[in-house]
């Protein structure tokens, strides 16, 4: 075949992925938002939530946990700011938990496929994509960062708020009894019991009692919930007949609306 | 406005889908009246073939008459040997490539786009509107990055495994390569 027709081909592919195309774009930041959802649930309070640490034969979860809370005790120390939004700082120790964080999520995630019984080619995808989560720039993480606590502030000066006693703290403490009810279990997985040890080594290298833990947590859900409660009510205020894919992108618009009136320094 | 035969039609289009055209064609032709000419000709084209055609995305349609005619003058500038700077995407494909010749090719074109379009269509969002800035768009590897908000690297290792899969997909396809 010459590559004159190929291309010929690639020129005649269904309208609407053209269509598609044109319009693609991503806002910047908003790639590490997505991952980052994905993985808030561990991360919240560095964090309170369920994770997914599966157990792979021959990999030493405990160890590498613990160098992991090792690590990120030590960078948390670092009080440089790596950017303001409206006057309010953003550590560069954030960047480095996250880069840690991603690191441990490697880590874990390529054991876990590696002792997958998948086909080749699926696991081959599942490695490409926590390569590219590994790939990630401190800009792209600090660009999470940033619009985070972009929309943490739009949320607040709404007035938006969350019970922290019936929803955060309720939350935190549901994920926590579950997961040590589910490692103390008779018939306990090892995943099962590498979810819990996870939080067990965090409450153990930042020395705080379960209840102490549970607040942290709780603080950690309750802005995670009010950014959820402002999206959610901008959606709500958009029209009945806006489809899925209008009410995403008129989400991103109104995202990138905030990120352009807030004042942000990045240094 | 096509539909009434308004020939406000054109310069409404020129006003909306002026820049998008203009660029697609300077991603392909690098002579700038080559890219003024082979725009005007496309609105000529809509013009002349709306109606009886009424295409569902006029953005996408006139891209594509854009892209057809600007491709074609860079056929031509090629013979003549004017313009060898944009032959990297297309080069980049070629890998996907044997050099087989003689099939039936319009048969063979079409069935092909059409195994295209289902492969992109598998794709995750960000690999196929990657692939398609690059190879449809011919948006430079660097615009694209921007455009996604990923590193150049990031962009190539992701168009390098995208043309890995589209050639084990056109072998299961059964397409000649």
């Amino acid at each position: 075949m010459k590559l004159n027709d190929f291309n010929e081909a690639v020129g005649m592919v269904d309208d609407d992925l053209i269509a598609e195309a044109i319009v693609a774009k991503r806002r910047k930041g908003a790639v590490v938002f997505k991952r980052a959802a994905a993985i808030a649930a561990c991360f919240i309070v560095l964090c309170a939530g369920s994770i997914g640490f599966l157990n792979a034969k021959g990999f030493d979860f405990h160890s590498i946990i613990r160098e992991f809370f090792h690590k990120t005790k030590i960078v948390q120390n670092d009080q440089t700011i790596a950017a303001t939004v409206n006057r309010e700082p953003i550590y560069q120790s954030s960047i480095s938990v996250w880069r840690e964080y991603i690191e441990l999520s490697y880590q874990t995630g390529v054991s876990q496929v590696e002792s997958l019984d998948i086909p080749e080619e699926q696991k081959q995808t599942y490695l490409e994509k926590l390569e590219d989560n590994r790939n990630q720039t401190d800009e792209e993480i600090l660009n999470a960062l940033i619009e985070n606590k972009v929309l943490s502030q739009e949320a607040e000066r709404q007035g938006i708020t969350v019970s922290e006693e019936e929803e955060a703290y309720h939350l935190a403490e549901t994920a926590y009894e579950t997961l040590k009810d589910a490692a103390n279990k008779a018939d306990a997985t090892e995943t099962d019991k590498n979810n819990y040890l996870f939080i067990t080594e965090y409450r153990q290298s930042m020395q705080m009692t379960e209840e102490e833990y549970l607040k942290r947590a709780a603080d950690g859900y309750k802005e995670a919930l009010i950014r959820a409660k402002l999206l959610n009510n901008f959606s709500k205020a958009l029209p009945e007949q806006a489809n899925e894919s209008d009410t995403k992108g008129e989400e991103e618009n109104y995202i990138e609306e905030l990120m352009k009136n807030a004042n942000i320094k990045r240094f | 406005m096509y539909w009434k035969r308004s020939e406000a039609a054109i310069q409404e289009t020129r006003s909306k889908y002026g820049k998008l055209c203009e660029r697609i064609a300077a991603n392909i032709l690098s002579n700038k009246e080559d890219v003024e000419e082979c725009i005007n000709d496309a609105y000529l084209g809509a013009w002349n073939a709306i109606p009886p055609e009424k295409p569902d995305h006029l953005s996408s349609y006139l891209c594509r008459i854009t892209r057809n005619i600007a491709l074609k003058k860079y056929s031509y500038n090629k013979a003549q040997k004017r313009d060898r700077e944009r032959e990297v995407p297309l080069m980049e494909l070629e890998e996907c490539l044997s050099d087989a010749r003689g099939v039936e090719q319009h048969c063979e074109t079409e069935h092909l786009a059409k195994v295209i379009s289902g492969f992109l269509r598998a794709l995750d969002w960000e690999s196929r509107n990657v692939f398609l800035r690059r190879y449809w768009f011919y948006d430079p590897v660097a615009e694209i990055a921007d455009r996604f908000a990923m590193s150049e690297s990031k962009v190539k290792s992701m168009l390098f495994r995208t043309r890995k899969k589209l050639r084990i997909c056109m072998e299961k396809e059964g397409v000649s390569l």
